[in-house]
């Protein structure tokens, strides 16, 4: 599932008519639109508002580490070659409230443009010193420090990206809702196909045994009356027997045919043949 | 499971952290340099990246990060006990570099650590002052290469060349560098020097291919270490871990047989034998990471915060690559790390 979070309507419309996705009930007081593979929650400005929808949804939601969640608006820069429409995607993401500074894993490939992100509690209008000096790319919004530190709560930093759209130059410039629209359509067709390809191969949550494996470790614990810390113990010894041979259901059906066919009497009796049984599958 | 192809990923130090502190050194400088295409990001502290609440050290592993910072404190540690001390009384250790460009299954780094990414210290010189004082008060036996594989990140970091150089000028000094690499190229232009030891881990082939990934094979390194000889280096040779499967023994036992009928055993100024184990906490996170990895998901035995495969067992592995080894090296000649050492 990818979890995208927006401030605006205006910001989301491109992304729900591109991935076709269908108005659910509010998330407390939050917009909610979702379909099969996607969620996508408007936050509201400012990053108090973005980390409460954040929380909201993927506490509704929880994902997994086949999941991404990604951030995407739009931006200042004072940087003027940038043009407007351009997306950044950030690396660095600093706090101007509490100067605290964030990392996204840059584990992929793309095609974008890298830059720091500096997020704002107020619109900056007027061009000021910028605080990373080490980077050309910074661009400036209200929300991506807030997505960041409670997207940390659910999502691995490889798993989070921030997506920052150029709209203007930090001079007060007035930007209708349409052409926020207009700069974020642009862009979604690209940056989904990428971020689809990387969701499609991130590996989801491992498997470990199956309902029949389950109940047959119940079915061998209860029968040598294994403490909690041998049931560990039996757990690992399978797990290790499965990565070695795919499986060991048939093999542990035999032992119990052979040696337990009446439940232990005692755990005396019943780390006998724990014992066994780990000499066997070992 | 599935994953992701191996092109969606950037290439390793495709991204570079450093330190605003060292950003002039010319230490960073010069590692800079050898990744011109790199992209350098500035950070405060190293611990601001290396150290973020729940990162994906096997994610990380596919396209790891450089991180260039400065060691501020903590320059030389005492040898822990888990490690083999070879007989040196003075035994210490130093960290230059956290983590390793190879990724092997049963390392106790991706325990000891909660990122695969990979941070330099840069300031060598404060390194060397502190062991130049360690030096005033005795000699002192120092591995350079525990948390990372310093001869495989030779040619972008040139750190053995910096230690060749300091060691030649300090002879009640002996450093160790131990490593998987066969990168013969990284040490041909040092002088050998007889207080420096080049370390080499060896493996059955069936281990290195299946458990430690991205080393290269066993003849490689076995083909690096003669051409090391020639060249007149000092080397030894460590089997460990050793790592035990239905059939270790054969699998050991055939890889001594060819270590030995390339190399020439009276050329190896030792051996270090030692069985897998771990420290609990180590195992914990090394589980977490690869749930799918048998040599993770092995039932240890725990006593004394540390897992192995019981006393029985170890004792018995050690037992026999011992006799193994010992056709080809005399037993003075043989390191063994035993649980009672470890103590």
């Amino acid at each position: 599932m990818i979890y995208v979070f927006t401030a605006l309507y205006c910001e989301a419309k491109p992304i729900i008519q591109y991935s076709g996705l269908k108005r659910q009930p509010d998330i407390n007081g939050f917009q909610y639109f979702a379909n099969d593979s996607v969620n996508l929650v408007i936050t509201g400005t400012g990053s108090i508002n973005a980390a409460v929808g954040v929380a909201s949804l993927c506490s509704l939601h929880t994902p997994d580490s086949g999941d991404i969640l990604v951030n995407a608006g739009i931006c200042g820069t004072g940087n003027s070659s940038l043009k407007k429409g351009t997306p950044v995607l950030c690396n660095k993401i600093i706090d101007l409230c509490t100067y605290k500074t964030y990392y996204p894993d840059m584990l992929f490939k793309h095609s974008f443009i890298e830059g720091t992100v500096e997020t704002s509690p107020v619109p900056v209008t007027c061009r000021s010193e910028k605080h990373d000096e080490n980077s050309d790319i910074v661009v400036t919004d209200m929300e991506a420090s807030g997505i960041f530190l409670a997207g940390e709560r659910f999502f691995q930093p490889h798993q989070m990206f921030f997506f920052k759209i150029v709209s203007d130059y930090l001079a007060g410039e007035e930007i209708s809702s349409d052409m926020v629209t207009e700069l974020v359509s642009v862009n979604v067709e690209h940056v989904a196909g990428w971020l689809t390809q990387i969701h499609d191969g991130l590996p989801g949550k491992p498997s470990d045994f199956s309902e029949e494996e389950k109940a047959l470790l119940n079915q061998i614990s209860d029968a040598m009356k294994l403490t909690v810390s041998m049931q560990h113990q039996l757990n690992h010894l399978m797990r290790y027997y499965k990565i070695q041979h795919g499986g060991f259901a048939d093999k542990l059906i035999n032992f119990i045919g052979e040696n337990l066919k009446e439940p232990c009497i005692s755990k005396n009796e019943g780390k006998k043949y724990f014992d066994l049984l780990k000499r066997e599958f070992v | 499971m599935t994953c992701l192809k191996g092109n969606l990923y950037n290439p390793a130090f495709s991204h570079i952290y450093v330190e605003k502190e060292i950003k002039n050194h010319p230490g960073t400088e010069r590692i800079l340099s050898r990744f011109p295409k790199a992209r350098v990001i500035e950070i405060k502290h190293y611990k601001d990246v290396f150290s973020r609440s729940s990162q994906n050290f096997l994610m990380q592993k596919r396209s790891p990060a450089l991180i260039l910072a400065k060691k501020q404190d903590n320059f030389l540690y005492k040898g822990a006990p888990v490690c083999q001390d070879f007989g040196n009384l003075h035994f210490y250790y130093t960290t230059l570099v956290m983590n390793c460009i190879y990724d092997c299954e049963y390392c106790f780094l991706q325990g000891m650590y909660s990122s695969a990414n990979i941070v330099v210290f840069v300031n060598l010189e404060d390194y060397f002052q502190q062991v130049e004082k360690m030096l005033e008060n005795h000699p002192v036996y120092l591995c350079i290469s525990y948390d990372t594989d310093l001869l495989a990140l030779e040619q972008k970091l040139g750190f053995v060349r910096e230690w060749f150089s300091f060691a030649g000028q300090h002879p009640n000094l002996t450093i160790e560098v131990r490593t998987k690499s066969a990168n013969i190229k990284a040490i041909e232009n040092l002088v050998p020097l007889q207080n420096v030891i080049l370390a080499w881990t060896l493996s059955p082939e069936t281990v290195q291919k299946n458990h430690e990934h991205n080393t290269p094979p066993l003849m490689q390194r076995i083909s690096c270490i003669n051409n090391a000889l020639n060249k007149g280096f000092r080397a030894r040779i460590c089997f460990d871990p050793i790592i035990y499967s239905k059939d270790w023994l054969s699998s050991f036992r055939a890889t001594v047989e060819t270590i030995f009928s390339e190399i020439p055993p009276d050329g190896i100024i030792d051996v270090g034998i030692g069985v897998f184990r771990i420290s609990r906490d180590y195992l914990k996170r090394m589980r977490k990471n690869r749930p799918d990895s048998a040599i993770t998901q092995y039932p240890y035995e725990y006593d004394n915060g540390v897992y192995h495969y019981g006393r029985k067992l170890s004792d018995s592995m050690i037992a026999m690559a011992c006799d193994i080894v010992g056709k080809y090296m005399p037993e003075e000649k043989i390191f063994v790390w035993k649980e009672a050492e470890g103590e």
